[in-house]
């Protein structure tokens, strides 16, 4: 039995309320009282809940319309049930096709049969393909029908996951993202739940860096970039650690070496791709890693190759050591911590103070053990203590 | 490369046959002096004579048997069915023996006999003269269904289907008769099997054939304007159905719309419709659309008649469905 | 008449009456199923008609076909194992009883249409005359035949087009069950030529000799290039339509009189005319007995087609 949404009482004297936003669109799926309208009269500001659980059927008063007070303003209450007279009918009430021999020009029997999710095949497949939960899919239409487009908002907050099935949307677009701490918060969970994180951590003397970093100003390279190089150096020779897990079959090793960076930007975290980084020299990279964090702080985003690996650097935070959640479905993550001056021992007795800097690798357990993680993680330190090799 | 009309493309592609193989001749009413109701087969009496040139009584059922008995005794026979609508008066000929003679025998006989007609609205000839009737013999196994659009399908096309051992339908269409295009000098010839992508695009695919290929031709005009982009099939041969060709765009766009003259009950886009729902169900975005005939005897009064059939208007509308469904 | 000539003849109208008749009891026996129209009775019609033409002259004949397919030389261990369905029958189980052709002996095949043939057999003629060859064909159907649009169509044909085509009409005076005079108001259906212009004649369809000597001038003309003609041969069938009717339409009386001039007596009796005698004819008995018993034995031991096979097949198209 459906229920209606009222314009509620607001003070005894008054007649009408003003709709000031509606929180959920019509077919979203509402529970027992949740606020899903906004409304105004002369007195305040009220929310309006959902009487009952179920779908928000009807809004038969929009954002901005004033109403008089206890008067509709919408229905909640089943799919399967309906309102309006032109809405679906049942199989018994569709209308019996004219037996007579004349013409037959009238369109008999349109009535689609309604479920209760509409969505496209091709979008549920999709959807069923990357494990998204249909439930957690929102429609960006009138008509509350799930499209590609809206699973593929869901699955890539920032990037698809490349399913074989979009090989043909590679043209960069620009998507701008409204729910994306929301999906963020669901992937990461995934990652954490499905992948058994393990952690890797060396100290990597970085005094090396520093004189190179002085000595070649012209290379406008970070220290996040020499990371990034090495870590696309690293990949190269270390391939299995680019690669994610598909099923308990199967592990997919990848071709191309993308490295995503995490950027903070305004609306949350945002991971932008250097692709193919493994072909991109040390002035290259730094190139491209200022734009790509431009972009990203506008919040502006490239849909271009998926990111195989991550590097997350909260070394602008003054930290020790941290450890990051892998971001799904990659098998790796690099945190990468401040560099400090601290007290080390060099040379097997001699004390020296040297600029010292953590990396910390998280690994999924189901793609390689802690024996590739050290030495995926040695490489990547090696590297770094000898800055020439990242040129 | 000549631009020549649509009958004149046959016209060449039968005169090429008949000097190429002395086996092949053609039958049926009205096609020597006369050339044809439709002109197709003018001056190939004057140049083949009458012995290979031969006109019939109205005795349709007949003569499309004399054809398949030739056939089946080792010669190449082209009958003209001067409207498919008398094809009716054909159909235990057509359908019990030209279709199954190479099957019921064991796969003894060949019967190379190609039966040309044409069908469609245009011109007010009544609910007699004007149907389209390929859902008939599409669904008939052992029979080959053709239906080419331009000049240059039809030459290609009648060629293959004369040079081609089992029975072809050649279907024509009244309005294209006289429509022009670009037809090479040399000899080619266009298999069976093979769709024509007129017009290529990315947001929609049309399915088609017949004259209703111009018509969505200039749908995809008018879409453009809306910032649609429709792929344009024709599918030139009904039976062999290039299935490949329509799974492949219905992969790339996901939307699909079935344009055909014949009614829309039981009409072909029905059938190709259940293939892809069999085959590419997942890669469809939205329900598929036919735009068809609509199920009626077509009337007379010209106005009327061409209600009876899609209108580039309709075509539009259909696409628009599949675009927002 | 030449002995060896009608003893040819009798051979072969003996062959078709021991075929049809083991024919009959493969049915009882369950191994043959479906239709089957035999042509006992009517045996002289397809052994004088086609002792008339050559081995490379087509003949297209009717459901009650397997007659002129023996009398056109066919292996009858091969048409036994096509009325069982067999992969070695002459159309490989696909066809049956109904559909029996083999188009290397110039048989364009039985038909399960009444009247399907009467155009195909026009259509070979043309195909004669486009070869320019000098084959001539002969077309076989019944009087049920004769009341169908296709026959008067395509008789006019051949012969506005001269085409080498002889119409034999087998008038067993039934179309299934109904009589033919209560179909036709002509006596002699051979009258019909005259609507198309063309010659016409009726003959006793149980005399193979009768039947030949009708046939012989028509070919004649036929293969001058004069055109077609329409004979009507009549006759009458031992039994019912098919298989499982028992003819309680057919007057005992009349079947008895029929009976008493049953082909294979008037052939005996030109044969004892030209004085052949018993032991020769016991000889033809005996060889015509073991051969079917051949047949039957080798249509029995055949394998069926093969399923996989056939999907296969069928898959591709």
């Amino acid at each position: 039995m459906a229920s209606k949404v009222i314009m509620p009482q607001g003070g005894q004297d008054l007649t009408t309320g003003r709709v000031v936003r509606w929180l959920k669109k019509e077919g979203d799926p509402v529970k027992k009282g949740a606020v899903i309208c906004e409304v105004e009269t002369e007195k305040a500001v009220f929310e309006v809940s959902a009487p009952q659980d179920g779908v928000l059927l009807q809004i038969t008063a929009h954002d901005g319309e004033e109403v008089e007070i206890l008067s509709t303003i919408g229905y909640v209450g089943d799919l399967s049930e309906s309102i309006k007279e032109t809405e679906s009918k049942s199989p018994e009430d569709l209308p019996k096709t004219e037996n007579s021999s004349g013409p037959e020009t009238k369109e008999t029997g349109q009535q689609r049969v309604q479920p209760k999710l509409i969505i496209s095949p091709k979008a549920r497949k999709l959807a069923q393909d990357n494990k998204l939960p249909l439930g957690s899919l929102v429609s960006s239409r009138p008509d509350g029908k799930i499209t590609t487009e809206d699973v593929i908002k869901v699955l890539g907050a920032v990037l698809p996951y490349g399913t074989e099935n979009d090989q043909a949307e590679r043209s960069a677009r620009t998507i701008t993202q409204n729910k994306m701490r929301k999906t963020v918060a669901k992937r990461l969970s995934q990652s954490w739940s499905n992948a058994p994180h393990i952690f890797v951590t060396v100290a990597v003397d970085m005094t090396n860096a520093v004189s190179f970093r002085k000595e070649n100003p012209s290379m406008e390279a970070s220290f996040n970039d020499l990371v990034i190089r090495a870590c696309a150096l690293a990949l190269k020779i270390f391939p299995d650690v680019n690669a994610s897990y598909i099923d308990e079959d199967t592990i997919s090793l990848w071709g191309d070496i993308n490295i995503g960076v995490a950027v903070a930007a305004p609306q949350g975290l945002l991971v932008p791709v250097i692709e193919d980084a493994d072909k991109l020299d040390l002035r290259e990279i730094a190139l491209r890693s200022k734009q790509i964090a431009e972009k990203a702080r506008a919040g502006k985003q490239d849909l271009g190759k998926p990111s195989r690996f991550t590097v997350s650097n909260l070394g602008m935070y003054h930290v020790e050591s941290f450890t990051a959640v892998i971001n799904p479905p990659e098998s790796a993550i690099l945190a990468v911590s401040s560099i400090r001056k601290q007290p080390v021992v060099i040379n097997t007795d001699m004390l020296a103070i040297r600029d010292m800097m953590n990396l910390t690798l998280s690994m999924d357990h189901r793609v390689g053990n802690g024996v590739l993680a050290a030495e995926f993680i040695n490489e990547v330190k090696r590297l770094l203590e000898d800055p020439q090799t990242l040129l | 490369m000549a631009r020549i009309k649509y009958r004149e493309a046959l016209n060449a592609a039968l005169r090429e046959e008949m000097e190429r193989d002395p086996l092949v001749f053609i039958i049926g009413e009205g096609i020597g002096k006369r050339g044809g109701s439709y002109k197709v087969t003018e001056n190939l009496l004057a140049q083949f004579g009458e012995d290979r040139v031969i006109e019939t009584p109205l005795s349709e059922a007949s003569f499309i048997g004399l054809g398949g008995g030739a056939a089946i005794a080792g010669t190449r026979p082209v009958v003209e069915m001067l409207f498919v609508d008398f094809m009716y008066l054909t159909m235990d000929q057509v359908a019990n023996q030209i279709a199954k003679y190479n099957f019921m025998t064991g796969g003894q006989t060949k019967v190379p006999v190609v039966i040309r007609t044409q069908g469609g609205i245009g011109n007010g000839l009544a609910g007699q003269h004007s149907q389209s009737l390929e859902a008939l013999f599409y669904h008939i196994p052992g029979l080959q269904v053709v239906m080419p659009s331009t000049p240059y399908d039809a030459k290609g096309l009648l060629k293959t289907a004369i040079r081609d051992d089992n029975p072809v339908i050649f279907i024509e269409h009244k309005q294209l008769y006289l429509t022009e295009g670009e037809v090479p000098e040399g000899e080619y010839l266009i298999p069976f099997g093979q769709a024509d992508i007129k017009r290529s695009g990315k947001d929609v695919t049309i399915l088609t054939y017949s004259y209703m290929t111009l018509e969505c031709l200039k749908a995809a005009e008018l879409l453009k304007e809306k910032g649609i982009d429709a792929e344009v099939i024709d599918l030139r041969t009904l039976v062999p159905l290039d299935e490949a060709c329509i799974l492949k765009s219905v992969e790339k766009t996901g939307r699909l719309v079935v344009v055909h003259e014949a009614w829309k009950r039981g009409g072909v886009g029905g059938d190709i419709i259940s293939m892809v729902n069999e085959k590419a169900f997942y890669s469809l975005e939205a329900p598929p659309v036919r735009v068809a005939g609509k199920n009626t005897t077509v009337p007379f009064n010209k106005n009327l008649e061409k209600l009876c059939v899609p209108s580039v208007d309709e075509i539009v509308a259909g696409v628009m469905e599949a675009i927002n469904g | 008449m030449d002995s060896n000539f009608l003893k040819q003849m009798y051979e072969t109208a003996l062959t078709i009456r021991r075929f049809e008749e083991a024919a009959i009891e493969q049915y009882r026996q369950g191994n043959i199923y479906g239709y089957l129209h035999p042509y006992l009775g009517e045996e002289a019609i397809a052994t004088g008609a086609i002792a008339a033409i050559n081995p490379d002259d087509y003949i297209v004949s009717t459901h009650r076909g397997h007659g002129h397919a023996i009398a056109k030389g066919h292996d009858v261990r091969l048409m036994m194992a096509e009325l069982l369905g067999k992969e070695t029958g002459y159309c490989r189980g696909r066809g049956g009883s109904m559909h029996v052709a083999n188009m290397k002996q110039f048989n364009l095949g039985a038909n399960g249409i009444v009247g399907g043939g009467i155009p195909l057999a026009t259509g070979a003629g043309m195909a004669i005359k486009q070869k320019k060859s000098s084959q001539v064909v002969l077309c076989f159907f019944s009087d049920g035949a004769v009341n169908n649009g296709v026959f008067h169509e395509s008789v006019n044909l051949a012969a506005i087009y001269h085409l080498p085509v002889v119409f034999i009409i087998e008038n067993n005076h039934y179309a299934a069950s109904t009589p033919v005079e209560n179909m036709n108001l002509l006596k002699d259906l051979s009258a019909h030529s005259a609507g198309y212009g063309i010659p016409g004649l009726s003959v006793d369809g149980n005399d193979a000799m009768k039947v030949y000597n009708a046939v012989i001038e028509p070919v004649k003309r036929a293969r001058s290039g004069a055109g077609p003609t329409l004979i009507e041969c009549k006759t009458y069938r031992h039994r019912g339509h098919h298989v499982n009717d028992p003819g309680a339409y057919m007057p005992q009386d009349i079947l008895a009189d029929w009976k008493s001039r049953d082909p294979l007596i008037v052939l005996r009796k030109h044969l004892a005319d030209a004085t052949v005698d018993a032991a020769e004819i016991k000889e033809i008995e005996t060889k015509v007995d073991t051969l079917i018993e051949e047949a039957v034995k080798f249509a029995v031991e055949s394998p069926e087609p093969s399923e996989a096979e056939f999907l296969n097949e069928i898959m591709a198209l």
